[in-house]
């Protein structure tokens, strides 16, 4: 079976989709048999052939940013959104520009900054942002119960805003959230009451931008700071006398794991790669090149460098494991999918569809080096 | 840093630091950078927030507290600083009044591995929603550069308006002590900007009842 290196430098540019509007794609998810969603800055959430990248259908009717995209795990034409408008809504993909079948909500206070649905698809968290200076909240439904099924809030771990709440991929009474105020705390949700569920709280020392959960079984957790700080702890330390960090840095873009001897200048995410075991931390250029690396105890490596795709920050990747696929959503409104041998497919309208890098570089006929920006000097 | 002159920035480090001295007030009055900034969007850009370690402390009256194994608190004792061990804690019977006063006594905390992974437990969620809840500190670090590390770090964190204030120093720093954090902290900041300098509008320095002072 080829490794998790050779399926990543076989990568390169399948589709591109067409940019309709200077949108920021900034949350995707995947559906297994057949659709992406992505979630843009203009409050919508556009539906895509995952092998095609065609647009199958828009979803409209949040009135605030989107704080991320979800599929029920079990009934995959379920899409769930949450939204900094106060509501989690939950959309049937098979008709696509309906309006939303199913719709959560708390105080009129709330606005979401993050959501995540459990595995048995049966609880629903959203965080929200600080409300009057001084709470944040994480706050539950029960997904079966009609008319909104609001089962309570947490009002005591955070005391800023709420940026991700991520559920275990196998357990689903635990949770992890990070916010604004540094702290990432995990939670056993079957213990009910909030001082007892809190099982851990690890400190960012920073303020925590992304969460997820890595390792062989999931034991352990890989925070991301808005300030490109990178934590990875293990859970499975808590009882033990050895320390709970794996690895940890205030500034992943001091790290040098790039050909060049340099760093990145900005992280997009981290994800658990089941099948090669690792974990995928993704880093990027303001240019738009993308840098696949794998984060260990030791540190950050580099897999490979995507070049010639975005030309702008990338915000939203996903790994799809049955199609060995990358996909890629960022600020310059494309969707990229990057497949093994991927040629991209071009339609007749080859100009309009070219990234303004590449442009770029068509004018530039005899540079040596094509793919490398110079970097503005300030 | 190219963008301001030495000689400007030294210049309007005086001006604060005059006026300060015209108008005296009771307490040590602190240097902060105001940041406007442009092209940005708060509702779709990324995040911008963080922690900036200054290489000069700004303010230096912070109260820090000890959450330590033996050894720590051994050495918290011998630095002059307060200090509590696990008993200590058990002592607060996760008693919310008890905890929620003892986390306001201090600006921040600092704690041992394996002391730290017991707050939880020991404590509820007291110090967390306190907003201070401890940096860890591991058994080879020197405790007093860590605490000094602590004091020197400041938070910033831009919400909905797209202008940001951060502490850079104070009134009874020398002008070089001044310049470095500044030049740090501006070159940081921008560091951690998608467009760098084409997304400051403009900064400001200013001492906390000072006027402002343009930078650029």
């Amino acid at each position: 079976m080829e490794c998790l290196d050779e399926k990543l430098k076989g990568l390169s540019i399948a589709r591109r989709s067409r940019p309709e509007e200077p949108t920021y794609l900034l949350h995707v998810a995947l559906q297994p048999t057949s659709l992406l969603a992505v979630s843009c800055s203009n409050f919508t959430i556009h539906l895509h052939n995952k092998d095609t990248l065609n647009l199958v259908g828009e979803y409209q009717g949040h009135s605030g940013p989107l704080c991320g995209v979800t599929f029920a795990h079990s009934s995959p034409d379920l899409l769930y959104s949450g939204s900094a408008d106060g509501t989690v809504r939950g959309w049937d993909v098979r008709r696509p520009g309906t309006e939303s079948v199913q719709m959560f909500k708390s105080d009129p206070s709330h606005s979401y900054c993050s959501f995540d649905l459990s595995c048995s698809d049966t609880l629903l968290c959203a965080g929200t942002e600080q409300v009057n200076d001084e709470d944040s909240f994480l706050v539950f439904w029960d997904v079966r119960k009609p008319g909104g099924g609001l089962l309570g809030v947490y009002s005591e771990s955070h005391s800023d805003d709420i940026t991700q709440v991520c559920f275990h991929p196998r357990d689903k009474d635990r949770l992890a959230s990070g916010s604004t105020d540094g702290l990432v705390n995990v939670f056993d949700l079957s213990r009910g009451a909030e001082e007892e569920a809190l099982l851990a709280t690890c400190n960012s020392d920073s303020s925590a931008g992304s969460v997820c959960w890595s390792g062989a079984d999931y034991t352990q957790l890989l925070c991301l700071s808005h300030d490109e700080g990178l934590h990875l702890w293990d859970l499975g330390q808590l009882d033990t006398d050895e320390p709970l960090t794996i690895f940890s840095t205030s500034d992943a873009r001091s790290l040098t794991p790039l050909a060049d001897g340099g760093g990145v200048d900005y992280l997009v995410g981290g994800r658990w790669l089941e099948e090669a075991q690792k974990l995928l931390v993704v880093g990027g250029k303001n240019s738009g090149d993308l840098h696949l690396m794998e984060c260990d105890d030791k540190g950050l490596r580099l897999l490979r460098n995507l070049e010639g795709g975005h030309s702008s920050t990338v915000r939203c990747f996903l790994w799809d494991a049955t199609g060995e696929a990358l996909v890629t959503g960022g600020e310059d409104a494309q969707l990229l999918l990057w497949k093994p041998g991927g040629e991209e497919l071009t339609t007749g309208k080859r100009e309009s569809m070219k990234s303004q890098s590449a442009l770029r570089l068509k004018s530039r006929p005899h540079k040596k080096h094509g793919y490398q920006r110079q970097k503005k000097a300030t | 840093m190219a963008k301001i002159a030495n000689a400007h920035l030294r210049s309007c480090i005086q001006q604060v630091l005059e006026g300060s001295e015209e108008k005296k007030r009771e307490f040590l009055e602190t240097i902060e950078l105001q940041i406007g900034l442009k092209n940005y969007d708060p509702q779709k850009d990324k995040r911008f927030a963080g922690n900036i370690k200054l290489p000069h402390i700004p303010r230096p009256k912070m109260r820090v507290c000890v959450l330590g194994d033996a050894f720590h608190c051994e050495k918290a004792g011998s630095l002059g600083l307060d200090h509590k061990n696990a008993d200590g804690l058990k002592n607060f019977n996760k008693n919310k009044k008890l905890i929620k006063k003892f986390a306001k006594k201090y600006h921040a905390f600092l704690a041992s591995e394996s002391l730290i992974k017991q707050i939880p437990r020991l404590l509820g969620p007291g110090l967390n929603k306190a907003g201070k809840f401890p940096t860890l500190v591991q058994q080879q670090e020197d405790l007093s550069n860590k605490v000094d590390e602590i004091k020197a770090t400041i938070k910033f964190q831009l919400k909905k308006v797209l202008c940001l204030n951060v502490a850079v120093g104070h009134c009874g720093m020398s002008e070089s002590e001044i310049v470095d954090n500044l030049k740090l902290s501006i070159n940081f900041l921008v560091s951690l900007l998608k467009k760098n300098w084409q997304n400051i509008k403009v900064l400001y320095i200013k001492s906390t009842m000072g006027k402002p002072v343009r930078l650029y």
